[in-house]
């Protein structure tokens, strides 16, 4: 565990210094869980949502954080768990099925309000949302944030073997989406 | 092609150096797919435009909710305690039920054996009390003819009646006899 965190957990079981190691913990973690979660929900004030909801998950359990793993890969899983969360609570609110709600997310990326990227960045965004939601989450995991397969593994509860398949599937799809809207 | 044991795939020889070629290809595979990009589309952060001063404000609003929890964000021992209260809420209604609907079944019961003629419940009472085993015995040593004809049987005396009726319970009543 990096040096720094160390000291937050420890500052973070100190009434005195528990705010104050909080406010360092969402400063050092808060760019990283948000953008995570951004690239799965698309819109802002979702993303937003869900980020917070994972930091004060945090705060009411981080003192029962056993230092089995890293504290990033502990804050990641709550934001995995989160945002997974989220996305099935948004499909059984409007009871629309699941591909629905992947073409509302990207109604979103084209539709300007939530994306500026240029034409080639919205293809591959594209081809992202049309992949399952695990599987996006490897992807996104290893593609934007390189994340390595034994991080993922531990985040995902997944074998690093079965992350590696995971992504090169998902690479595949993207590339097929990605050449085939190329061709047309 | 005909199949021949020369040509059977199986009886073929492997290629010298076949596995390592093979575990050369998948390895390359892996390797491509993680080097695998699309140029220039890594920088998430210049694609999802995100308002001004927003860690900030993200950070105001996190400290916020964790000085006053929202229902669903309360402390565990809260939850827990909240938990406890609802279950011994369930457990109380279900008591409640257990002991009330019974009463009220007995009390409906007892009102329908009331509209019920008295002769009726002796005859069931009587009917109830009826060996069935010694009555086919009995019927058995009989002849052939004698055999269509109902034996009689003794009755109940007063005293056994009334013990009989008070013993009487809902199940016994409508399981045998047509109250309708």
């Amino acid at each position: 565990m990096h040096s720094d965190d160390k000291e937050i957990l420890e500052n973070f079981r100190n009434e005195a210094t528990k705010n104050k190691a909080f406010n360092l913990l969402i400063r050092k973690y808060q760019k990283r869980v948000y953008w995570l979660i951004r690239k799965m929900v698309i819109d802002h004030d979702d993303a937003n949502d869900v980020s917070q909801e994972v930091f004060v998950r945090v705060w009411y359990h981080l003192e029962e954080f056993r230092q089995e793993s890293g504290l990033f890969t502990w804050i990641y899983r709550i934001a995995t768990n989160e945002c997974l969360a989220f996305l099935r609570k948004k499909k059984r609110r409007f009871f629309i099925p699941i591909h629905d709600v992947e073409g509302e997310l990207s109604h979103k990326i084209n539709e300007g309000n939530h994306f500026t990227g240029d034409e080639i960045q919205k293809k591959l965004q594209l081809a992202i949302l049309k992949l399952p939601e695990k599987q996006r989450l490897v992807f996104n995991m290893k593609y934007f944030e390189e994340i390595t397969y034994e991080e993922m593994s531990e985040i995902l509860g997944t074998s690093a073997g079965a992350l590696k398949a995971s992504y090169h599937h998902a690479v595949q799809k993207i590339q097929a989406a990605v050449t085939l809207e190329e061709r047309f | 092609m005909k199949e021949t044991p020369e040509n059977n795939a199986s009886n073929r020889p492997v290629p010298e150096n076949f596995f390592d070629q093979q575990f050369h290809q998948i390895l390359k595979k892996t390797v491509e797919t993680d080097n695998w990009s699309i140029p220039g589309s890594r920088n998430v952060e210049s694609m999802f435009p995100v308002p001004d001063g927003y860690w900030l404000k993200m950070e105001d609003q996190v400290r916020q909710k964790v000085k006053s929890p929202s229902l669903p964000l309360l402390i565990p021992s809260f939850r827990f305690k909240l938990a406890s209260a609802a279950a011994t809420l369930l457990l109380l209604i279900f008591a409640g039920w257990w002991v009330i609907t019974p009463k009220l079944e007995t009390e409906n019961w007892k009102a329908q054996l009331e509209k019920i003629p008295q002769e009726d419940l002796i005859a069931f009472v009587d009917y109830q009390n009826r060996d069935v085993q010694e009555y086919t015995e009995k019927l058995a040593s009989k002849s052939l003819q004698d055999q269509d004809l109902p034996l009689p049987l003794p009755k109940m005396n007063d005293t056994d009646i009334e013990e009989a009726l008070d013993d009487i319970q809902p199940n016994d009543f409508t399981d045998n006899f047509d109250i309708n």
